[in-house]
């Protein structure tokens, strides 16, 4: 039997761990205090509707904080947090996008080509879910403004409540993608959302070394004194 | 560069946001207390008269108002909470200089910080002096980018001020 040697490699930079984490506390939150809502409507009673509602809007406000980070950092961040990083606009990303699509629609059987970090087919939704969030947070804010009365009645609540649904959706999504590429690729992508590196064998370290040359060496140091 | 921006951000905002208190905060007094004044004498002349004398109640009632109305001072907001960030600038903008973080990440504190005090202190701005009400609409972005800033600004001090070891 031929022991496998294993490498980590870069994938996450800091900042977008910590956003990605902070996202994560604020909108399950949010989630729950807003589930409350939806399933118990009235039954709450006025003194715990109005803590919850306190709570929802804190925790939307602080979620929208590390929403908006997360935006400026397409745009400000290291090459694969980018939006370029993101959406397939290159033709290799093309590529990689419609190799993903065939792996997803063959129930998960075939070759996906290793990435350093997110994979094609996911940049594209994490955009759109960006948009989706934003919509929650603006639609959120302008329903926090109104009186009870009129929040039922006001566009804000159903774009609000859509937009949950819509979310709903994407994280159980998100959290089955997740498990199933851990279970067939095998790169400890929990993990590296925590510590940053994501675990390649050899071979598949060597490759992508050679199509991101950045990766070697523990990635781009950028520290400025 | 980063943290330069801010503080000379933060120096020309406060100026524009400490303008606000003698130039536009401090006439409204008078006309405050002018119409608490007003308010009073009509009411005392609805009280000493007649039951039966409505034109003298509804004098009363809307001098009560505009003595209310007065009592909203317009532009509270944006002095205060423009001053606020403007220092909230200069402060994070100090710190920021001082920070063994990547240049990427301190150029998003920066803009978090610079669009934070823009669309929450001057969208207040825009609102009371220029009376420019539909910016009100976009002040959720300065309020999320100012929170998001402070938070991350608390992750760059974590990571970026260095142990006992790199102050030798």
């Amino acid at each position: 039997m031929n022991a496998q040697n294993y490498r980590l490699l870069p994938a996450w930079d800091p900042v977008l761990r910590f956003l990605h984490w902070w996202n994560v506390f604020f909108m399950s939150v949010q989630v729950a205090t807003g589930a409350a809502f939806m399933v118990c409507g009235r039954g709450l009673g006025e003194a715990l509707e109005t803590k919850l509602v306190v709570i929802h809007g804190m925790a939307g406000l602080l979620f929208g904080g590390g929403l908006f980070g997360r935006i400026l950092w397409l745009f400000i961040g290291p090459e694969d947090a980018q939006w370029r990083g993101m959406l397939p606009i290159s033709p290799a990303q093309r590529r990689e996008l419609a190799q993903t699509v065939s792996f997803y629609l063959k129930g998960f059987k075939g070759v996906i080509s290793p990435s350093p970090s997110h994979n094609a087919f996911a940049g594209p939704v994490y955009l759109a879910y960006m948009i989706i969030a934003s919509a929650q947070i603006a639609s959120g804010s302008a329903l926090l403004g109104l009186p009870d009365k009129l929040r039922a009645k006001a566009l804000s609540g159903e774009i609000h409540e859509t937009c949950f649904v819509l979310i709903l959706a994407y994280a159980g999504a998100h959290l089955i993608a997740v498990f199933i590429h851990e279970l067939t690729e095998r790169h400890g992508l929990v993990a590296a959302m925590i510590h940053g590196k994501k675990t390649f064998t050899q071979e598949q370290a060597d490759g992508l070394i050679e199509k991101h040359p950045h990766l070697n060496e523990g990635g781009r140091d950028e520290r400025e004194d | 560069m980063s943290g330069k921006i801010n503080i000379v951000f933060g120096f020309f905002y406060l100026a524009f946001t400490a303008v606000l208190g003698p130039a536009f905060l401090v006439p409204q007094f008078g006309a405050r207390g002018a119409a608490m004044a007003k308010a009073g004498e009509a009411v005392t002349a609805a009280q000493t008269t007649d039951a039966s004398s409505a034109q003298k109640t509804a004098v009363a009632l809307s001098s009560l108002m505009d003595a209310l109305k007065a009592q909203q001072i317009n532009g509270k907001g944006a002095h205060s909470h423009g001053n606020l960030e403007a220092l909230l600038n200069i402060v994070a903008g100090f710190i920021l200089l001082s920070l063994a973080i990547p240049g990427a990440f301190k150029k998003l504190l920066t803009l978090m910080f610079i669009v934070g005090a823009l669309f929450h202190s001057g969208i207040l701005y825009l609102g009371a002096v220029f009376g420019v009400m539909a910016a009100f609409k976009f002040i959720i972005i300065g309020e999320v980018s100012l929170i998001g800033g402070l938070v991350l600004m608390g992750v760059a001090v974590a990571m970026g001020i260095k142990g006992k070891d790199g102050c030798r």
